[in-house]
């Protein structure tokens, strides 16, 4: 899998997840994670459309940067998550403690 | 008709695991859609192997995975000849639990648990076997 981080002009940050987040891939997706946090944008989403699948490993990469984010004052969110990897954040509650929205838009618009 | 193959129990042989699902899946004709499920199965219960499953010295222990069709659904055991270890009787996590509380330690069992119809362990012959269903509706 590999990750795209760009900034939007409103001081957000936009973290775009490809291909498949299973064990192998979590270390590093969790670094580029908190390098984005580490960076003090106002926010970070991760943009979850072409991100077509998770394991337990890649929801702990999550909760890693989302703890990070709370901690340094940076909003967060994820956004456009395919129908499985959704239901793998439903199932594991993941959805009650990271902010999920529908679209980037809907997402920047909350984040703003 | 059933299929197996067998892999080596350490984390950088996760996707050669994978692949061997991918393969028997698409052979068979099953619908994408239901893949993702017996993926996320194999890769928790798999990591769970190279975690507890190898003894300390020594080699790694082998996973032995065998799918087949079952009524509506697909029957996916994984079999290994490491450490006796149920993973079944893992704690599950508080998924209610605020983000400060959340831990992580058994979320993949519980997962794989939530997202199957039937999960059952059993240790015979020296070996930890789990097997788990789920009906991917009619094809």
């Amino acid at each position: 899998m590999n990750v795209n981080i760009e900034s939007t002009e409103g001081g957000v940050s936009v973290a775009r997840a490809h291909g498949r987040l299973d064990f192998g891939a979590s270390a590093e997706f969790q670094k580029a994670l908190e390098g984005a946090v580490g960076a003090k944008p106002k926010a970070l989403v991760i943009e979850c459309s072409e991100l077509e699948y998770v394991s337990s490993a890649g929801l702990r990469a999550f909760l890693v940067a989302a703890r990070a984010a709370k901690a340094g004052g940076v909003g967060f969110a994820a956004c456009a998550l395919q129908p499985a990897v959704k239901e793998v954040f439903e199932v594991s509650g993941f959805s009650k403690i990271i902010d999920v929205q529908a679209d980037l838009a809907t997402a920047l618009a909350a984040l703003a | 008709m059933s299929h197996s193959f067998r892999v080596e129990a350490t984390a950088d042989r996760l996707p050669e695991a994978n692949a061997g699902l991918d393969a028997w899946w698409s052979g068979a004709g099953l619908p994408d859609e239901a893949r993702f499920a017996f993926e996320l199965v194999l890769e928790e219960i798999f990591m769970n192997v190279v975690m507890h499953g190898s003894p300390p010295e020594g080699a790694p222990c082998m996973v032995d995975v065998i799918l087949d069709r079952q009524g509506d659904g697909v029957v996916m055991e994984i079999a290994d000849d490491g450490l006796p270890f149920d993973p079944l009787a893992m704690e599950s996590p508080d998924t209610a639990a605020p983000m400060e509380d959340r831990r992580v330690g058994g979320l993949g069992v519980y997962l794989v648990r939530e997202m199957m119809d039937t999960v059952h362990y059993r240790h015979s012959e020296g070996r930890n076997r789990l097997s788990v269903f789920k009906s991917i509706g009619s094809t």
